[in-house]
């Protein structure tokens, strides 16, 4: 176990020898300099990793412990990277832990690390020891001491230790590369993605829900920035995901609002996701491209290739007139009206928008359970396409009332029934996911310039996912029937029947 | 893990100097290595500055808790390789074993306790035939035997080869070596060259006198240290990089 140390003031090596009465020896030095990479939730490090690009240009994979996962020589990153872009096997142990995020320098630190030995009486090695030297410009200089003692000389590191007591102070455990960071000023707070509204369960319906639109909607300006900066497609993804989400709220709700105020926050925010409509079907595709190259022969793979570098130049052109849109004085002048409006006080007009909210989110969960049993009941094999389409949308609006009202239930029991409607969203999502990529494929083929071999890429995949889309079909029901069973259905009840059934003469 | 014997009961043969060059080669090459001083004059202890604990001495305990033993092993300054130090109650090790009243195997029990941590222990055992020595000859996988090709070191392995024939010990356990050899000297090429026709499993590769390893006392350290690409040095390497086939 080593004996780790802060030193009250910088120390030399020349300082340990008098105050342990040791001859110490110095052997060697190595300045130590990089850049610590991480997406922008901080997702690597969260999960107990580091990710470092070294002054020799390598970027390794440190976990707790020191011992490097993976590693790789790919030059100083400046901008952003994606875990993709990277050799294997580092791209795939960072894909798990940063998915799609980009990785983008967050942190420039340095220090010098001198290897020490404590020499005895024999010049015999009797502790192994690390002089660290934190000496940035951003932070004060710090000095670290580590004392290893050699099997069989716990008493002479003892006495060293003691040595060294007045002048340092005692650290518990070892000293690691986080650690050392750490020291070096990096402190990472991850900005929150998912939102907490602090509801309580006699707040007036309406009040609750404007409030929860707009904290939606500041989470969705949150990602402007990084969508601007084009750091990754997770930014305009999360910007849509807020959105809908408002909106979502805002069509479950619309008969708590007077039809003015629906209206007056129902049109901006429908605009605000539409300006950002193609740019997420192109990010969508170009994300699967190594999906889409594994569909498909090798023949079609140059056709593919084509496709896909005519769909970043085009991707490229739609972000940039993203962008112009919201860094856009209109834009701007727009959604800051849409704030205030939603930051008005409520008016409530009607008397459910006084109702408590638990009771009526209780209801609406309820309502929309049933609603999703009733519509479902009626799909079969032969049931058209468009009403399997509504049935997501249904019960993507329960997965909402779900999750953004989970604070106000058991987390634990609302868990259990989100993981049973993921089940069915995963199949009706990737149902719609294949059914809108044909169609997104089908609008390019006619597309000016499109040359043969791209023409044969894209007719291979329409075929490959409309097959995958027919696999789809065959387990709707199955799914919807999962999903409405006894079981579940109970679940529901017991949870939401009683809290919707309480004051109901209020 | 395997038990590496370094025994001659014939002394001023290199046996001390091929035990610390071997073990220090054997951590060098990734083995988990132990060297276990068992010679009361403790020279494997002085050349890796390892002193034992004042106080510390084998005893009856030594034998039946591992724990006792534990606390005696010493890290050396180079990875890999522990050491316990020799220690003056060494001396007395033969009758301590005659004390036990048990066999040859207490040694061989012993070292499987603390076997977990390594790969290779390595004993320097003192020269002389003794209940010790029966020990060892029992614990140990191989025993290297340094011999000087000279007509009384001939005639002592000869006598050891006879012994180990008298009490049915597994002779293919020895690996005979030449060292201090002086490939000036006729009568050390002669002697050689009779003992390898009469004896196959001697090793090819030899140790050659050098005054380098004398150099060892004054260094404290495996000659590796301090000369690197003397003949001396290069002679150790191939010896255990023989040696190691035979792992």
């Amino acid at each position: 176990m080593p004996f780790t140390f802060k030193l009250k003031k910088p120390a030399l090596l020349e300082d340990l020898e008098p105050l342990t009465c040791m001859q110490v020896r110095n052997e060697g030095v190595e300045y130590r300099q990089f850049s610590v990479l991480d997406s922008v939730d901080w997702s690597i490090w969260l999960s107990g990793l580091v990710l470092i690009n070294t002054d020799k240009n390598r970027l390794e994979l440190i976990s707790a412990d020191g011992t490097c996962q993976a590693s790789a020589t790919i030059g100083l990153v400046r901008g952003q990277r994606l875990a993709r872009e990277l050799p294997e096997p580092l791209a795939s142990k960072l894909k798990q832990l940063i998915s799609v995020r980009a990785l983008i320098p967050q942190f420039n630190c340095q220090w010098r690390e001198h290897s020490l030995a404590f020499l005895n009486a024999d010049d015999k090695t009797v502790v192994r020891a690390t002089l660290y030297h934190i000496d940035d410009s951003s932070t004060e200089s710090l000095s670290l001491l580590q004392l290893r003692p050699l099997r069989g000389y716990d008493r002479e590191a003892l006495t060293i230790q003691q040595a060294l007591e007045p002048v340092a102070a005692t650290i518990q455990g070892e000293i690691n590369l986080r650690f050392l960071l750490q020291q070096c000023g990096l402190t990472p707070t991850p900005v929150p993605t998912k939102p907490e509204f602090q509801l309580k369960d006699h707040q007036p319906t309406e009040e609750a829900v404007l409030k929860m639109i707009l904290e939606l909607l500041f989470l969705a300006r949150r990602q402007e920035e990084g969508l601007i900066a084009d750091i990754d497609s997770e930014f305009a993804h999360q910007y849509r995901v807020n959105l809908r989400k408002a909106r979502s709220l805002l069509s479950l709700f619309k008969k708590d609002l007077s039809p003015e105020r629906f209206r007056a926050i129902q049109l901006p925010l429908k605009n605000m996701a539409k300006n950002t409509n193609l740019l997420r079907d192109l990010d969508v595709f170009l994300l699967d491209q190594d999906d889409y190259l594994a569909m498909l022969p090798e023949q079609f793979q140059s056709g593919l290739e084509a496709l896909f570098k005519r769909l970043k130049r085009r991707r490229r052109q739609v972000w940039r007139k993203v962008t112009a849109i919201l860094a856009g004085k209109d834009y701007r002048e727009k959604t800051k009206q849409l704030e205030r409006l939603i930051n008005e006080p409520p008016e409530f007009s009607t008397s459910r928008s006084q109702a408590p909210i638990k009771k009526r989110v209780c209801r609406k969960i309820l309502s929309q359970y049933d609603k999703i049993q009733r519509h479902g009941a009626h799909i079969d094999a032969t049931t058209p396409d468009e009403q399997i389409h509504e049935l997501r949308i249904e019960a993507k609006k329960l997965r909402y009332l779900l999750e953004l009202f989970a604070e106000l239930f058991s987390k634990d029991q609302v868990r259990r029934l989100i993981k049973a409607l993921k089940r069915l969203q995963d199949n009706l999502g990737r149902f719609n996911d294949y059914s809108s990529q044909c169609l997104f494929l089908e609008i390019l083929i006619p597309g000016v310039g499109t040359k043969t071999a791209e023409r044969d890429a894209i007719s291979g995949l329409i075929a490959v996912l409309y097959n995958k889309q027919k696999n789809e079909r065959e387990q709707v029901v199955d799914m919807i029937t999962a999903f409405s069973s006894a079981k579940i259905s109970e679940q529901f009840q017991k949870l939401f029947a009683c809290a919707a059934a309480k004051d109901s003469g209020s | 893990m395997k038990v590496l014997a370094c025994y001659s009961f014939k002394g001023g043969v290199g046996k001390t100097a091929a035990a610390v060059n071997l073990a220090y080669r054997a951590a060098q090459s990734g083995y988990r290595t132990l060297l276990i001083d068992l010679d009361p004059q403790g020279a494997s202890s002085f050349y890796f500055r390892v002193r034992p604990d004042s106080g510390s001495k084998w005893t009856k305990q030594t034998f039946e808790e591992s724990d006792v033993l534990l606390t005696q092993i010493r890290e050396s300054d180079y990875s890999n390789l522990d050491l316990i130090p020799a220690q003056r109650s060494l001396r007395h090790l033969d009758i301590l074993l005659k004390q036990t009243g048990s066999r040859e195997t207490v040694l061989r029990r012993l070292l499987k306790k603390i076997s977990h941590d390594y790969d290779l222990i390595l004993l320097d055992c003192p020269p002389s035939i003794s209940r010790l020595a029966e020990n060892l000859f029992i614990a140990a996988d191989l025993i290297l035997v340094p011999v000087i090709p000279t007509p009384l070191s001939e005639r002592t392995y000869d006598q050891l080869v006879q012994f180990f024939k008298d009490k049915d010990y597994d002779r293919k356990k020895l690996l005979p070596f030449f060292s201090m050899v002086d490939a000036r000297k006729q009568l050390h090429q002669k002697t050689a060259v009779a003992m390898r026709q009469r004896y196959k499993r001697i090793l090819r590769h030899a140790i050659p006198y050098s005054t380098d390893v004398e150099r060892m006392g004054v260094h404290r350290a495996p000659i590796d240290l301090f000369a690197r690409g003397r003949q001396a040095n290069r002679a150790y390497l191939a010896l255990w990089e023989e040696i190691e086939q035979h792992l």
